[in-house]
């Protein structure tokens, strides 16, 4: 087995070389180590450690160059001294958070052009024909409850995560305005006698498949979670104002609606769509995988949503009573 | 809502066109049709997003003023139509890992290599007490069993295939090496049980969850450390360390030093002192504020590093104490 970093070997600043003819002594922080030369290739090991000097030579060049000596077993020595580097490599190829979000918002974009061939029956249809049945939009606040009421759980993660102060500062900020978002629905459910907290109820698998996707991300891909956020926190004011229409078309009570009216105009007024932009904009390096692994994660987010839009309308919509999803 | 505006706007799709007065931007599968009273000069603006002007001079090319640009800039950029020509800064990851290498060799060599454990070993082995040599074997073992809690939070490493792919053979070479080093304790009379029903110093739970904290939040920077851990790129093939050849020169029982023999010979087969390197090697890049926040943990990691080895020393350097540390309760004083 042969060693192939560093690949262009060049000493590291500081280390000195004092040549003698038949031995050199390197000197590097105090410590260092005394190199015998063979009388036979003493002029190539000193052009060896020369050129290691300047670097920019492969070990198969510096191989190639010096025959008559082990350059390998040479090498090897050097670095396990601690003297050796790399000569500094190519600038690597990515992208700028700037770049990385923009990409993000095209992926997201032409996916949710998309997404509804895939889920044709969207609640957001029927909540702008003013078609919903008053199980879909009851529904729609119990599925809600469940994402505010996971909200914490699955951001936790990403606050752990080493990142800039600043960052950090911003996911911390972001996660306490999520806080407590769960009373609000709470309220609103209540005034139908639906307690989710009393009796639990199950989300729909595509409310449960975005917010284990976002602990997931939170958890293991913070970059993804970055992403990920603006996907959820999009403002939808056309398909806030059709709900409260759609509420007041069957005559569901004020004290239902206003709970979920007043937590839209808290997201939309507060901005949190700004979220992702505000991150990305502090990520200096996005690398060609992540790239893709990012933009993966937002059309999925998107399709989630999508699939959601669709979960609701056939789940609560099928029957005239209320199907309650307990466990 | 973008971030702010691209340094150097470029437009994302294809060059606009314009027909009957009105102009069209392709984006994707999808055309958006513009209408503005001044279709030519709002052309021109559009042509001059090449990704060669900064945003200042796109504000004074003169045909709107800089705000009205600003505001048609920020209105394609929340439609998408923006992408910004500038390249990332940040360096290869292999280049600030052997920096990296070198602040940790630098403080293995002040501080590890400096404390009393090392130097009693490395200089006056056949006056060390025996127990320090099962001390460091047991604290070692305590490490070995608790190294799925680091090795197994790095599995999923997300961004890069390979090094995840890396990761995961790392996982399995280094899975169930606690067995090995288990067999070291039976001369010693210690069975596997009494060895699990024991419990570490607590230097080496704070060096064992410390990494277990990073490989979670701070999976680069773990990542970094393996090799060190490992025994650095010095490591030789055949798997001798210093601590074995004090044992071999104390002359301890071979039946004691073989099977830590053996678990160093399989590491250094695999080459896992150059572990680090070979990882960073295939990341492709680490970033400027990546890079101090490294730096800036090496001394904390070589702190924690240190303690391992002086409290190995403080505590087994006493021969009085028992060689196992347990959490058994000691049923004669349960009274009613």
């Amino acid at each position: 087995m042969t060693a192939s970093l560093p690949r262009r070997p060049v000493f590291r600043p500081g280390v000195a070389l004092h040549m003698e003819p038949r031995e050199v002594d390197l000197t590097y922080r105090g410590g260092g180590c005394l190199i015998e030369l063979d009388e036979a290739t003493a002029d190539q090991a000193r052009d060896l450690l020369s050129a290691l000097r300047l670097g920019g030579s492969t070990r198969e060049e510096l191989k190639s160059q010096y025959r008559d000596l082990e350059v390998e077993t040479i090498l090897g020595q050097l670095d396990a001294q601690g003297l050796l580097t790399d000569s500094p490599g190519a600038a690597p190829s990515g992208f700028t958070g700037g770049q990385a979000y923009r990409r993000a918002r095209r992926r997201y974009l032409t996916t949710m052009a998309k997404a509804g061939e895939f889920y044709p029956r969207q609640l957001s249809e029927r909540l702008f024909q003013g078609t919903a049945a008053q199980t879909e939009l009851i529904g729609y606040a119990i599925e809600y409850y469940h994402v505010v009421a996971h909200c914490p759980r699955v951001l936790a993660p990403a606050l752990a995560q080493a990142d800039d102060h600043k960052s950090m500062m911003m996911l911390r900020e972001f996660y306490q305005s999520e806080m407590n978002h769960d009373r609000m629905l709470i309220r609103s459910l209540s005034t139908l006698g639906i307690d989710p907290v009393k009796s639990a109820l199950l989300p729909l698998p595509s409310t449960f498949a975005m917010m284990s996707s976002l602990g997931v991300l939170a958890a293991t891909f913070p970059l993804g979670l970055k992403a990920a956020l603006f996907v959820l926190e999009e403002p939808q004011p056309e398909f806030n104002e059709s709900f409260v229409k759609n509420c007041k078309r069957l005559d569901l009570p004020d004290a239902f609606i206003a709970p979920i009216a007043q937590h839209s105009d808290v997201n939309e007024g507060e901005s949190h769509d700004d979220i992702s932009a505000d991150l990305f904009d502090r990520i200096e390096y996005v690398s060609p995988e992540e790239m893709q692994e990012i933009e993966k994660a937002v059309s999925d987010m998107a399709e989630q949503l999508a699939a959601a839009g669709q979960e609701i309308t056939d789940w609560y919509g099928a029957e005239r009573r209320l199907r309650l999803r307990t466990p | 809502m973008a971030p702010h505006l691209p340094s150097f706007p470029v437009l994302a799709g294809p060059p606009p066109r314009i027909s009957d007065d009105r102009i069209e931007l392709i984006l994707g599968d999808t055309e958006f049709t513009v209408e503005h009273p001044d279709p030519a000069r709002l052309m021109a603006l559009l042509g001059a997003l090449d990704g060669t002007h900064d945003v200042e001079q796109l504000r004074s090319s003169g045909g709107f003023s800089g705000d009205e640009v600003t505001e048609i800039l920020s209105q394609l950029d929340a439609s998408g139509f923006l992408d910004d020509n500038i390249n990332p800064a940040a360096r290869p990851a292999i280049d600030v890992l052997l920096e990296i290498e070198d602040e940790l060799n630098r403080g293995f060599a002040d501080q590890v290599e400096t404390t009393t454990f090392w130097q009693e070993l490395t200089e006056r082995p056949t006056l060390v007490p025996v127990n320090v040599y099962y001390g460091m074997a047991i604290e070692n073992w305590h490490f070995l069993y608790r190294e799925h809690l680091f090795d197994s939070a790095v599995l999923s490493f997300p961004g890069d295939h390979r090094v995840r792919a890396m990761l995961n053979d790392f996982y399995i070479e280094e899975h169930r090496h606690d067995d090995i080093v288990l067999k070291a304790f039976m001369p010693l009379g210690i069975t596997p049980e009494d060895m699990r029903s024991s419990r570490p110093l607590p230097s080496t739970t704070a060096l064992v969850n410390s990494l277990a904290w990073w490989a979670r939040t701070d999976p680069v920077f773990f990542l970094a450390t393996i090799s060190v851990l490992e025994g650095g790129p010095a490591q030789g093939r055949e798997g001798s360390d210093s601590f074995l050849d004090a044992c071999t020169e104390a002359g301890l029982d071979e039946d004691f030093v073989g099977p830590l023999r053996e678990h160093a010979r399989i590491n250094a087969g695999h080459g896992h002192g150059s572990v680090s390197r070979e990882l960073f090697d295939v990341l492709p890049a680490v970033t400027v504020a990546t890079e101090a926040r490294l730096r800036g943990q090496c001394s904390l990691f070589n702190e924690l590093y240190r303690n391992f080895y002086n409290e190995i020393w403080r505590y087994w350097s006493v021969t009085e104490r028992p060689l196992l540390r347990t959490v058994e309760h000691d049923a004669g004083k349960v009274t009613k």
